[in-house]
C-alpha cells in the first residue's frame, strides 16, 4: 500500500473521529437551567477541536500526493517483509499479552519471568534480524541466558516496588 | 535580576553529599538510555518518574533533571558511534559525528560533543537564572486571553516544527492529545466528558501513563520490528579537545547556545529542532561551509551545544508559565506537580528557592555528564553493545510496573498500553508525539482559559485579538496555520499531467 493510500484512509478515520467528538460534545448537558451561555457549557471546547480535528482529516484524505506518496515507505517498515511482520506481530503480541493479561491475572513473578523468558527465546531463537542469520550461542545457552534475566528482573523490580515503595504488586 | 543569595543556597544545596549522590546516579542513568538507540529521554523521564515518586520533591526533581541532561547528551554517543541518534535530539549530531568516527576520529568527535554540550548547557543556564524572574514577572499580568493563545500557540508551533515535512500530521498529533485531554470531568460544572459512566476514566487520562505509553512502549515496538542490527564504528584516538581547538569555535558555541536555547523557550519545540536551527546557523556562518556533513568539527559542536542549551531553555516556560518547552520537560512538568510543585507565573514569588534549585542541579549534571563523557568513554560504549532483544523485555516491564506503581490501578497499565499500540501505528506512518503529549498536557489550560476568558468579556473575542501579548501571538498562531493551509488547499487541486 502506497503512503498516499495509507493517509487517505487515516485521514478519514481521523474525520470521523473528530465529527464523532464533536457530535458528542453537542450531545453534553448545556446547563441552560443554570443560566449558561453556549461558551461556558462543557462541551464548547472539545467540540471545537472535533471540528478541528475532522478538518484536518478531511484535508488528509482528500489532498494530492506528495513527494513521496507513492512510496511504500510506511507500509514496509512494518508489513513489508516476512520477517518485520511476524517481529511486529510476536512483539505485539507479548507485550499486550503480559500487560492486559498477564499483569493482574497471575501471580506478578510468575508472569514477569515468563514474559521475559519467552521475549528474549522467541527474538533470539526464532524470529532473528535478517542480517543476524547465525547464531553464535546454543540454544540451550540462549534459553539459559533469558531465563536468568527474567528471573533476576522479575525478583529485582518486585523487591524495588514492593519492599521500598510498598507497593502490592498484582 | 536574579537573587545571587539564593543562587550560591541552592549551589551549596545540591553540592550536599546526598544531593551530589542523586546527580551523579540519575546523570549516569540518563546517559545510558540516552546512549541507547529507542529510548528517550522522554521515556526515560516518564520511568523515573514513577521511580521517583516516593522521593522528597527536591530530591526527585534534582533526578529528574540529571536524567534529563545526561539522557540529551548521551544520544551524541550512538549517532558518533553507529550513526543512529541515541535520542531524536542527536540526529543533527549524526551528520558529523560518524563521518569523524568513520575516519578513524571517533574519540574526538566524543570529546568535542561532551565539550559542546557542556558549553551549550551552561548557555542555557545563564540565560535561565537571568530570563526566568523577567518572564516570571511579566507573566503575572497574564490572563486567560493570553493562556489560551499561548497554549494553542504550543500545539500549532509544536505541529508544525517537529513534522517538518508535513505539518498536518503534526497538528493531527497536537489536537489528538487536545481531545485527550477532555476526557474526565471540567472545571466549570464538574460534568465527566466522554467517560461513558465508566468510573476510571470520570478522572481523565493520567499523564505519566500516557506518556510512558507513547514514548516507552511504542518505541521499543519500532524497535524491535527494526530487522538490522546497527554496526559499532572504531573508537580510538585523543579525546580532549585541544583549548585553540575550543577557542577557535567559541563564536559557533556561543551562537549555538543561544539559538538552542531560544528554540527550547518555544513551547513544544525542543531540543531536536535546537540542534538543528544551531546546525544551519553554524553552517551559514561557517568558513568551512563545504565541509558540512562530510565531518565537520564545527557541525558537530554546534548541533551537540543546541540540544544541550534546548533543555534549561525548555525549563524556562515550564516553571515561569506552566507550560512545557518540549517533550521531556512536559514529563518534568507533570512530576512537579505529582511532587505538589506548581510552577507558573507566581513561582518567582512562592518559591524561587527552587527555581535556583533546579539551576543547580543542571549545572551538577552537566559537569557530572562531562566527567562521565572523558572518563568512561569506552565502558560507556560497552552498553551498545548489549542486544536489544534481551533489554526491551526489561524495559517494557519497567512500563508496565511503572505505570501501575503511580496509583496503583491496572487502568493505567491498559492506558499506557493503549498509548503505546496508537503510537506505535502513528509513527510508521511520520506522526509525531511530541505535539500529542503536548496536546494533552495543555488541553487542561487550554478549555479553563478559553471558557473562562469567554465568561469575563460576555462572549465577545475582542480582548483575545486585542490585548497586546493575546495580539501578538494570536497573529504567530494564525500566521503559522495560515501559511500552511494555503499550500495545503493548493495541493487539493489535481496536478496537470505532463
Amino acid at each position: 500500500m502506497t503512503n498516499h493510500r495509507l493517509d487517505r484512509i487515516t485521514g478519514f478515520v481521523f474525520a470521523l473521529l473528530g465529527a464523532w467528538v464533536a457530535y458528542g460534545a453537542w450531545r453534553m448537558p448545556r446547563f441552560e437551567d443554570r443560566g449558561a451561555q453556549l461558551y461556558e457549557t462543557p462541551g464548547f471546547t472539545p467540540g471545537l477541536l472535533g471540528c478541528a480535528l475532522a478538518l484536518c482529516g478531511l484535508v488528509l484524505a482528500f489532498r494530492s500526493a506528495g513527494p513521496n506518496g507513492q512510496s511504500r515507505e510506511y507500509w514496509n517498515e512494518v508489513m513489508g517483509s516476512s520477517i518485520t511482520r511476524r517481529r511486529a506481530l510476536a512483539a505485539v503480541g507479548l507485550t499486550l499479552g503480559y500487560g492486559a493479561v498477564l499483569f493482574g491475572s497471575v501471580p506478578y513473578l510468575i508472569a514477569t519471568f515468563g514474559f521475559i523468558f519467552c521475549f528474549i527465546g522467541i527474538f533470539e531463537l526464532v524470529l532473528t534480524p535478517v542480517d543476524k542469520p547465525q547464531r553464535s550461542a546454543s540454544v540451550p545457552q540462549v534459553l539459559g541466558v533469558a531465563a536468568a534475566i527474567a528471573l533476576v528482573v522479575a525478583f529485582t523490580t518486585q523487591y524495588i516496588f514492593k519492599t521500598l515503595f510498598l507497593i502490592q504488586l498484582p | 535580576m536574579p537573587d545571587f543569595s539564593l543562587v550560591a543556597v541552592a549551589f551549596y544545596n545540591a553540592l550536599s553529599p546526598d544531593q551530589l549522590f542523586i546527580t551523579l546516579w540519575a546523570t549516569l542513568l540518563g546517559v545510558i538510555i540516552g546512549m541507547m538507540p529507542g529510548l528517550t529521554a522522554t521515556m526515560g523521564l516518564a520511568l523515573l518518574t514513577t521511580l521517583t515518586f516516593q522521593m522528597e520533591s527536591g530530591s526527585a526533581i534534582t533526578a529528574l533533571l540529571g536524567m534529563y541532561v545526561g539522557a540529551i547528551y548521551g544520544g551524541s554517543r550512538t549517532a558518533i558511534i553507529l550513526n543512529m541518534p541515541g535520542t531524536p535530539a542527536s540526529a543533527a549530531t549524526t551528520l558529523d559525528g560518524y563521518p569523524l568516527a568513520r575516519q578513524s576520529r571517533a574519540r574526538e568527535a566524543l570529546g568535542l560533543a561532551t565539550i559542546g554540550s557542556l558549553f551549550g548547557t551552561l548557555v542555557g543556564v545563564l540565560l535561565l537564572v537571568f530570563t526566568a524572574p523577567l518572564l516570571a514577572g511579566y507573566a503575572l499580568k497574564f490572563g486567560s486571553y493570553e493562556f489560551f493563545w499561548l497554549a494553542l500557540f504550543g500545539v500549532v508551533i509544536s505541529g508544525r516544527l517537529t513534522s517538518m515535512d508535513d505539518p498536518l500530521k503534526g497538528w493531527i498529533a497536537g489536537f489528538l492529545g487536545l481531545i485527550i485531554a477532555m476526557v474526565g470531568q471540567e472545571q466549570v460544572f464538574a460534568y465527566a466528558r466522554y467517560s461513558f459512566d465508566y468510573q476510571p476514566l470520570t478522572g481523565g487520562v493520567s499523564l505519566i501513563p500516557a506518556m510512558v505509553g507513547a514514548f516507552g512502549l511504542a518505541e521499543i515496538l519500532s524497535n524491535i520490528t527494526g530487522s538490522k542490527t546497527p554496526i559499532i564504528a572504531e573508537n580510538k584516538g585523543r579525546i580532549l579537545p585541544r583549548f585553540r581547538e575550543l577557542l577557535r569555535y567559541s563564536p559557533t558555541i556561543g551562537r549555538s547556545g543561544v539559538a538552542g536555547t531560544l528554540m527550547g523557550l518555544i513551547p513544544g519545540v525542543g531540543e531536536d529542532i535546537g540542534a538543528w536551527v544551531s546546525y544551519a546557523i553554524a553552517k551559514r556562518f561557517s568558513r568551512e561551509k563545504e565541509m558540512f556533513g562530510k565531518g565537520s568539527k564545527e557541525g558537530l559542536i554546534a548541533a551537540e551545544t543546541g540540544n544541550s542549551a534546548a533543555v534549561p531553555g525548555a525549563i524556562i516556560p515550564v516553571l515561569t508559565l506552566g507550560i512545557p518547552g518540549s517533550a521531556p520537560s512536559a514529563v518534568l512538568l507533570a512530576a512537579m506537580v505529582i511532587h505538589g510543585i506548581q510552577p507558573g507565573p507566581l513561582i518567582m514569588i512562592q518559591s524561587a528557592g527552587m527555581v535556583y534549585g533546579v539551576v543547580a542541579a543542571i549545572v551538577l549534571s552537566a559537569i557530572a555528564m562531562t566527567l562521565y563523557g572523558i572518563l568512561l568513554t569506552s565502558p560507556l560504549l560497552l552498553v551498545l553493545r548489549i542486544p536489544r532483544e534481551r533489554l526491551l523485555p526489561i524495559i517494557f516491564v519497567l512500563c508496565v510496573v511503572g505505570s501501575f506503581a503511580i496509583a496503583a490501578r491496572e487502568f493505567d497499565v491498559w492506558i499506557m498500553l493503549a498509548f503505546g499500540s496508537f503510537g506505535f501505528v502513528l509513527r510508521q506512518m511520520n506522526y509525531p508525539m511530541a505535539p500529542l503529549v503536548l496536546g494533552l498536557v495543555l488541553g487542561e489550560i487550554l478549555d479553563k482559559s478559553l471558557r473562562r476568558g469567554l465568561i469575563l468579556s460576555e462572549g465577545s473575542l475582542e480582548p483575545f485579538l486585542t490585548r497586546p501579548v493575546s495580539a501578538v501571538l494570536a497573529i504567530a498562531t494564525l500566521a503559522s496555520i495560515a501559511a500552511i493551509a494555503i499550500a495545503g488547499f493548493k495541493s487539493l487541486r489535481p496536478k496537470k499531467q505532463g
